[in-house]
């Protein structure tokens, strides 16, 4: 009783504030008075890949969910949630931060790659959203990709700060000059949820040797960090035909890309180091002090 | 409430201990270790549901396919890269030199600086879509020289062209005129 006192009472503290944010009690109230009448249903069907390696001879297949949208959140993850808690539990699909921040939910809703905590649902009621895995990509279950080759990929760059001077991680703060600090922009947002991989034709045909924008944008990251030392090594593991050179500037990556980088541009910076067109600058502070 | 409080200890200190495994990880050289790591709890899992337990709650499960570990390819590509490049400016130049003046020394140039252009893109399509794990290993190879036959024949039809016929840009200013 208590307790059912508390909720109607947090409930109607809530309609005033909102009523009182956006200064139209009237019309707030009528809209109360409105919901009294059961609203119409917006059904929107959601098509999702539907493959389980535990069933013997279990053949992908789509299957198709009826979601309303009035009692569904505005993201495509809230929908394929609400499917696994209310419709279909077996539903299997990465998910984590829910706001973009850790690359979990990468997959391909409506032909395109992208987070699915990040993407509105279309609200074209007469068309059915396709969710798929991400593209080109070994399928452990449902929405989820086997995403070992892609780590491996990162870890062969050697994504860490590599200095000769043989301090230990804390020993020293090294410096960077604002500039130089800036060339890092548009690099280290990466996520690493391979949306770009993933859409680049050239990492479907040869994914087992070339890179993929996501793994070298990050080796152009550590590649011109002012404070990394070991530029040639970096530089000289990607000389061979493929680990850089199968980027073709095809420029999917930088179109799909859910945070709006641009690792087309870092590969064709990558290729310009390696030509010796361009150079790295050095460090306008020196990371140890003059 | 007090067992929830113990839990969250546990829990917290379970994160310390494993954060700290994981920094000490990362600073490992051998990246073997790593892999080690990263890898194996996956496949371990699967080995012991398929081979201790056979009831309903851990079903035989059949083989789930696993990428490749990355493989490298060697050579150096830069070289062909840079030129690449410079062969294209050189085109910027050598087409409307050959349209200036279409004497058979430019026009064999032009013929030479086009199909060296062409052979170096149809040969990045056959590395790109002829690859050794569709195809195996021969027929890439084969490709590769059928790439290059049939770039030196471009070049020797278009020269026997130049040399017995009107010649590249006249040929294409007469096309033009139909």
């Amino acid at each position: 009783m208590l307790c059912s006192k508390a909720m109607q009472h947090g409930l109607i503290h809530h309609v005033g504030v909102a009523a009182a944010a956006s200064g139209i009690m009237c019309r707030v109230m009528s809209a109360s008075a409105a919901a009294e009448a059961v609203p119409e249903k917006r059904i929107k069907s959601i098509s999702v890949y539907r493959w389980n390696p535990e069933t013997p001879g279990d053949k992908p297949r789509m299957q198709t969910y009826e979601v309303d949208l009035n009692t569904c959140g505005p993201m495509m993850l809230d929908a394929l949630l609400k499917i696994k808690n209310e419709i279909d539990p077996t539903l299997t699909l990465r998910r984590s931060c829910r706001e973009g921040i850790c690359g979990s939910c990468s997959m391909n809703i409506g032909g395109v790659n992208t987070l699915a905590c990040i993407s509105k649902i279309d609200t074209n009621l007469s068309k059915t959203t396709k969710v798929y895995p991400l593209p080109h990509m070994y399928v452990i279950k449902d929405l989820v990709p086997d995403m070992n080759n892609f780590y491996d990929q990162y870890r062969s760059i050697q994504p860490w700060l590599q200095r000769d001077d043989g301090l230990k991680p804390g020993d020293k703060q090294y410096l960077q000059s604002t500039d130089d600090r800036q060339k890092l922009d548009g690099l280290y947002e990466c996520i690493l949820c391979a949306c770009c991989s993933t859409s680049c034709p050239s990492y479907w045909w040869n994914g087992d040797k070339y890179l993929g924008p996501a793994v070298l944008m990050q080796a152009y990251r550590w590649i011109i960090d002012s404070r990394d030392e070991h530029t040639k090594e970096r530089l000289d593991k990607l000389r061979d035909p493929f680990s850089v050179y199968r980027c073709h500037t095809i420029m999917n990556c930088t179109k799909t890309c859910p945070k709006g980088l641009n690792p087309g541009r870092a590969i064709a910076e990558i290729k310009k180091l390696l030509s010796g067109i361009a150079k790295k600058d050095e460090p306008k502070i020196k990371p140890l002090g003059a | 409430m007090s067992a929830s409080i113990l839990l969250r200890g546990v829990a917290k200190n379970c994160l310390r201990a494993g954060s700290k495994e994981l920094c000490r990880s990362r600073f490992l050289p051998s990246s073997e270790l790593c892999r080690a790591f990263a890898v194996v709890p996956f496949r371990s899992a699967i080995g012991s549901s398929s081979t201790s337990r056979q009831n309903n709650l851990f079903p035989q499960i059949p083989q789930v396919q696993h990428t490749v570990v990355r493989s490298s390819s060697s050579g150096d590509h830069v070289k062909l890269w840079t030129a690449e490049r410079v062969l294209s400016a050189v085109l910027l130049g050598a087409i409307p030199a050959a349209i200036a003046m279409p004497t058979p020394a430019v026009e064999t140039f032009l013929a030479l600086s086009l199909t060296v252009h062409s052979h170096w893109g149809i040969e990045a399509l056959v590395h790109d879509y002829v690859r050794p794990s569709m195809f195996g290993n021969v027929i890439p190879r084969l490709s590769i020289a059928a790439v290059y036959g049939l770039s030196m024949m471009t070049f020797g039809s278009l020269c026997y062209f130049i040399y017995t016929d009107v010649g590249l840009i006249n040929a294409v200013s007469i096309f033009w005129k139909l």
